[in-house]
């Protein structure tokens, strides 16, 4: 007990007789004197030294503050006021991005605009067209991921139910392909020609040309090939045999095959010699019959010449 | 006494010259009673010095209207007080109570009794601290010897027969504390 009523006097005697260091007041007031210093200045105490000094002259505060909540406030109108209208041209800016993305990118950033655009050119065909199908789907897409844009994803909505609800249309025919069309003009080459050809008269009409201008052409290489005994005599069963072929005008294979550069002259039957034109003549094509062919090898041999003929009539 | 005709001096000084501030006289008068205030509270040096300081800002941030002051020792012990106060709850006094308690020891004392007697003074300082915040305040005011009842009342806020009751009751819950403690 005495112990404790010591050690507590003890305590309160230390905590009653602490004494400052020396020098204490003389730092004190140093300190303060830099202050008033400083303070002079910088007019204003405690928060206020920190404030700009227009600020702090006596009478102003309370305008200079109001002014600055003034200022604020409107600032925060300003802003409220600018956030819809920034949102706008940001999903514009999107949207023109999207129109302008290519078709065959993943992104598919044909807009609404895109699709009404390209509607009237399918219409036309009565076929919704890629670009079209693509709006449309983007549409959905867009409206999903923007609830603003709640308009365009309607017309866009309302553009894919009237193609739904459309009637359905064939497809439009493929276009030819190169090689169809290279048939095509083959065999539709002096169509009207070769049809005339089919009449008897006509056709009996060129075999008479053919045979005059047999005639000539053989009496002329006749008359200058007098000389020459060996050509007289070839020329003169040549001869005996066209007049037998060409009366009875039955043996059409013998002069086919003697006259197969003649497209106007040959025209028996409609589709061979046609065809013969589109296609070159195949070599292997004489030695198949060649028992027929056999006693008319000077009728082969007579229309070697023929060919050199029409080229010496060309030049 | 020779505290009190400074003060008084220093307040004659004051109301002779109107609104002027003798600050000089001022730190000369008052900051010893100022340091004690503050070193009962934080129980450190380097910390009381700077609330002393911080006394005598607010006298120079407040001297337009010092005139007003009708006590001005009461009003600089209150302003200390209060800064302690709050400079307390920013730091931890016991941190400092290991240092005090072997300030307070004698030098005469071996080694091993100069221990003890710190280790004893560090529980009163800890059951110092056990009591309650009002009983605590007063005991602490009280301790200075220079603040009378009705001062201490101002300081703390509270009416005078609060203020010795709140004494009264300080001193003996210490006292049982510690009889208690040295029992066990």
């Amino acid at each position: 007990m005495k112990n404790s009523e010591e050690a507590l006097e003890k305590v309160l005697a230390g905590l009653r007789d602490a004494e400052a260091a020396i020098g204490m007041e003389r730092r004190i007031l140093d300190g303060l004197l830099g202050l008033e210093e400083r303070g002079a200045a910088r007019p204003g105490s405690g928060w206020r030294r920190w404030l700009p000094i227009w600020m702090v002259v006596p009478g102003r505060p309370v305008a200079v503050a109001s002014l600055v909540c003034g200022a604020a406030l409107a600032g925060l109108f300003a802003v409220a006021l600018a956030i819809p209208t920034i949102r706008r041209l940001g999903h514009g800016l999107v949207q023109a991005r999207r129109s302008v993305t290519p078709v065959g990118s993943l992104a598919l950033g044909t807009s609404e605009t895109a699709a009404k655009s390209a509607r009237p050119a399918s219409s036309g065909s009565g076929v919704p067209s890629r670009a079209e199908i693509k709006g449309n789907g983007t549409g959905k897409v867009e409206g999903k991921g923007n609830v603003g844009s709640q308009k365009g994803v309607l017309g866009s909505d309302a553009v894919a139910l009237e193609d739904m609800h459309a009637a359905s249309r064939p497809a439009p025919p493929m276009p030819l392909t190169e090689q169809e069309k290279l048939l095509l003009r083959l065999v539709h080459k002096d169509a009207p020609v070769e049809l005339a050809m089919l009449g008897p008269k006509a056709r009996a009409l060129q075999d008479l040309e053919d045979k005059a201008e047999f005639q000539r052409f053989f009496g002329q290489s006749m008359k200058q090939a007098a000389p020459e005994q060996s050509v007289t005599e070839q020329g003169v069963p040549q001869q005996s045999a066209r007049e037998q072929v060409a009366p009875g005008q039955s043996d059409t294979s013998s002069t086919e095959q003697a006259m197969p550069a003649q497209p106007g002259t040959e025209g028996a039957t409609s589709e061979q010699p046609l065809l013969e034109q589109a296609v070159p003549e195949q070599p292997t094509q004489q030695p198949s019959t060649p028992e027929k062919f056999a006693p008319d090898r000077s009728i082969t041999q007579q229309a070697r010449p023929r060919t050199t003929r029409t080229t010496g009539e060309s030049e | 006494m020779t505290l009190v005709e400074g003060c008084s001096l220093a307040l004659t000084s004051m109301e002779g010259v109107g609104s002027e501030i003798d600050l000089a006289a001022l730190v000369e008068t008052y900051s010893p009673l100022l340091f004690r205030v503050a070193h009962s509270v934080l129980r450190s040096r380097a910390e009381a010095e700077d609330v002393v300081q911080d006394v005598f800002v607010r006298v120079l941030e407040h001297r337009r209207s010092l005139t007003a002051v009708r006590d001005m020792r009461v009003w600089l012990v209150r302003v200390a007080w209060n800064l302690a106060m709050d400079r307390r709850r920013r730091i931890r006094p016991e941190q400092f109570d290991e240092g005090f308690a072997e300030s307070l020891v004698a030098r005469s004392l071996p080694a091993d009794e100069a221990l003890k007697e710190a280790q004893r003074l560090r529980s009163v300082l800890r059951e110092l601290e056990r009591l309650p915040k009002a009983e605590r305040d007063v005991l602490l005011l009280s301790v200075l010897e220079e603040l009378g009842t009705a001062e201490m009342a101002e300081v703390v806020g509270r009416s005078e027969s609060a203020v010795r009751a709140l004494l009264f009751r300080a001193r003996t819950r210490l006292r049982e504390r510690l009889e208690e403690g040295e029992g066990r």
